[in-house]
């Protein structure tokens, strides 16, 4: 029993200096797991080569911006956790706090400088314009200008800045697949994006595992306008800050940097400068009202233009499917249910992104101008409501007026148009301005097709330089100024003609 | 011609058939040369119809959103092709008639319903029929304000003007028709002068009907 117990003693004295001995190594292994994680905003939303879903398992996020992240996880040894964000948003994101960093091909530009702080670059970009293979009208972007080109680009991008300080005709879009396609199709006579992306959309002699080739396309020209990506944190966060410096230089000085960019072919000759030292400053000037307040008030123009012709087309095409369905045959009278059904049941949205992007690739040939399809979509989508305003408007109008038009000798169009329309229309026309003030405020949906009207313009003025409370401000205050007469002509005529009958 | 009967009995259908405001099943209708067949409408031989008899309503059936005057030109302009100036006359003239010169600028709301009633009178006979077809034309108006609308057919009348008219005004129908005719569950019970019906009736029913009406 003695020596047994004895024997036990050891086994557990063993096990004890055994642990102790081992214990500083398991720390030592896992401080990753132990530390807070580092929150990283980012877009994944057609982000080749940046950070992107896996197309084999698509909740998986890949890209050389995470190879990067996870290089540097074991450089600080803190995990760094990615968090999906609207890439026009991550600065924000990152001034909430919602993110601790934010990487994303974000250029470090003086602007940017003013409101976070940027770690040393991990990537030398330039620009690379692109346009279609049979491309002959223009050699290089100033001759683009001249010749009144559009050329596309992604929001809020250094690229959209060189654009617009150079003064040439720009769309800007939210995604990097839309100028591409775009470019394809016609509508742009060029796109000016980072050369990574354009190496992933439209190189084709290059291989790529993840090309995201566009057939048609070529190079113009060679990259220009060099400039730096860089981790964006918050000012005050400068112990991060210290961390990814220290961990980035330790990722160019081992070469672990060089291999991720060259495993994604981003490797260039320039990249041997991101061992030295950059010169970009904080500094830009802030947007000033009067720069733009001229820009709100175009954006407040078109928003007007697309609300009036958008709505003009709703009011004609709802009283054609108000009678079809009231007065119509059978198979027309079905027709004027299913249109109602339809438009009233799918999001604006959806029909918006169809018919601009949808319909020019069913119909050959087909080119459609961004402000065309948007009068078009909400057109469409009004008829429908309007059409049952005019239903109901119509149906109020009692039976017996009919007939005593009828017994005067009066034709049943002529009756429609002289009796029944006239009183109906004391009946519509309250909603129906009720419904135009609604519209008017839904055009600001019209932005994800590339048109800039009053609410896209001022995302585009905030996305570059911050001034969301002025801006933001003014913005709203257009829209009231506009709205709200809108609002008391609706209850005027409600209260003016409601009370009648 | 004035047409009586227990409700339900079919007179207005009577009078909206002659109009071509319902189709009937069977049999056919004669007005003048033209001809209504069961079945669908039409159209042609309606609208020959419509030239003869113009109609008036129970509920006045003005449109709301013309004037009194423009109530009564609105056909002639539009169906006759008449020039503005003529229906303009035509029409004060009528509405003179039926004692409402003053009110052509009124709108069919700011008038009483025996205003209101002989606006449409004057509405129908601005097409110039040959006849009135009137349906209830005096239900809905209190009793001190019937007479207005009934004197002014009993003028129409004196004029030659052909009156159908649904009523269940006994004392008018004695005093004012020349025929009248007892419609009981869609079929003609009685059918003759006024002094025959009214107050020899041959038929059980109708004396049982005259009865219930004078008390």
């Amino acid at each position: 029993m003695d020596t047994e117990s004895q024997r036990w003693r050891w086994w557990a004295l063993g096990l004890a200096a055994g642990l102790l001995l081992f214990l500083p190594q398991l720390y030592a292994q896992g401080p990753a797991q132990n530390q807070k994680p580092i929150k990283w905003g980012g877009d994944t939303d057609g982000g080749f080569p940046y950070v992107f879903a896996d197309r084999i398992d698509p909740e998986k996020v890949i890209g050389f911006e995470m190879d990067l992240a996870q290089a540097l996880e074991k450089e600080i040894g803190r995990p760094i956790v990615f968090e999906q964000r609207t890439y026009e948003s991550l600065l924000a994101d990152l001034g909430r706090g919602d993110i601790d960093v934010a990487m994303n091909g974000l250029e470090i530009i003086p602007e940017r400088l003013k409101r976070v702080a940027f770690s040393r670059p991990y990537y030398i970009y330039q620009l690379q314009l692109v346009v279609r293979a049979d491309e002959s009208r223009f050699k290089n972007l100033e001759e683009a200008k001249a010749k009144g080109m559009t050329i596309g680009t992604l929001g809020a991008t250094a690229a959209e800045r060189l654009l617009q300080d150079q003064g040439v005709s720009l769309k800007t879009y939210d995604d990097q697949q839309g100028p591409y396609d775009d470019l394809r199709q016609g509508a742009l006579d060029g796109v000016l994006m980072d050369l990574p992306i354009a190496i992933y959309y439209a190189a084709p002699d290059k291989k790529l595992q993840y090309s995201q080739l566009k057939p048609g396309l070529k190079f113009l020209g060679p990259a220009f306008a060099e400039g730096y990506y860089g981790i964006a944190v918050r000012k005050d966060d400068k112990e991060l800050l210290e961390q990814l410096n220290r961990g980035i230089d330790n990722l160019l000085n081992s070469g672990k940097l060089k291999d991720i960019l060259q495993k994604w072919q981003l490797w260039t000759p320039d990249q041997y400068r991101l061992y030295e030292p950059i010169d970009v400053v904080a500094g830009g000037d802030d947007m000033r009202f009067a720069d733009y307040l001229p820009l709100l008030l175009w954006g407040a123009v078109v928003t007007v233009l697309i609300t009036l012709a958008s709505f003009a087309l709703a009011v004609a095409i709802g009283l054609f499917i108000a009678l079809l369905r009231m007065y119509g045959p059978a198979p027309l009278r079905w027709f004027g249910v299913g249109y109602v059904e339809f438009f009233r049941g799918i999001p604006v949205l959806l029909l918006l992104y169809f018919i601009y992007y949808g319909l020019p690739a069913l119909v050959p040939g087909l080119k459609l101008n961004a402000y065309i399809a948007a009068v078009l979509g909400f057109g469409l989508n009004y008829a429908a409501y309007e059409a049952e305003i005019y239903r109901a408007g119509i149906s109020s109008i009692p039976r017996g007026q009919w007939e005593a038009a009828a017994s005067l000798g009066m034709s049943s169009p002529m009756t429609f148009r002289r009796i029944i329309l006239p009183q109906a229309i004391r009946v519509i026309l309250p909603p129906m301005t009720s419904d135009l003030v609604a519209l008017f405020k839904d055009t600001s949906v019209v932005s994800i097709i590339a048109v800039v009207e009053l609410s896209k313009q001022y995302q585009i003025l905030t996305k570059s330089g911050g001034g969301y409370l002025q801006i933001g401000l003014t913005t709203a205050a257009l829209y009231l100024v506009m709205s709200v007469p809108l609002g008391y002509l609706s209850r005027y005529l409600e209260h003016r003609w409601g009370a009648k009958h | 011609m004035a047409l009586l009967g227990p409700s339900g009995g079919g007179k207005s259908t009577l009078l909206r058939c002659l109009n071509g405001l319902n189709t009937f099943d069977t049999g056919q209708i004669r007005v003048g040369e033209h001809v209504l067949r069961s079945g669908p409408r039409h159209g042609a031989e309606i609208h020959g119809i419509r030239r003869l008899f113009g109609m008036v309503f129970q509920d006045f059936q003005l449109f709301p959103h013309l004037s009194v005057l423009e109530n009564v030109i609105e056909a002639p302009l539009h169906v006759q092709g008449m020039t503005r100036s003529d229906a303009v006359e035509r029409a004060e003239h009528l509405l003179q008639r039926v004692g409402l010169g003053s009110h052509l600028h009124a709108w069919p709301q700011q008038l009483s319903g025996g205003q209101k009633q002989r606006v449409a009178i004057a509405r129908a006979l601005a097409m110039q029929p040959r006849g009135l077809l009137c349906d209830e034309i005096t239900s809905a108006l209190d009793p001190e304000i019937k007479h207005e609308v009934l004197r002014v057919l009993e003028d129409l009348k004196r004029d030659g003007l052909t009156l159908i008219l649904v009523t269940h005004e006994m004392g008018f129908a004695r005093r004012a028709a020349d025929r009248v005719v007892v419609l009981c569950d869609g079929r003609i019970l009685e059918d003759g002068p006024p002094a025959q019906v009214l107050e020899q009736p041959r038929t059980e029913r109708m004396q049982m009907f005259l009865q219930r009406v004078l008390g």
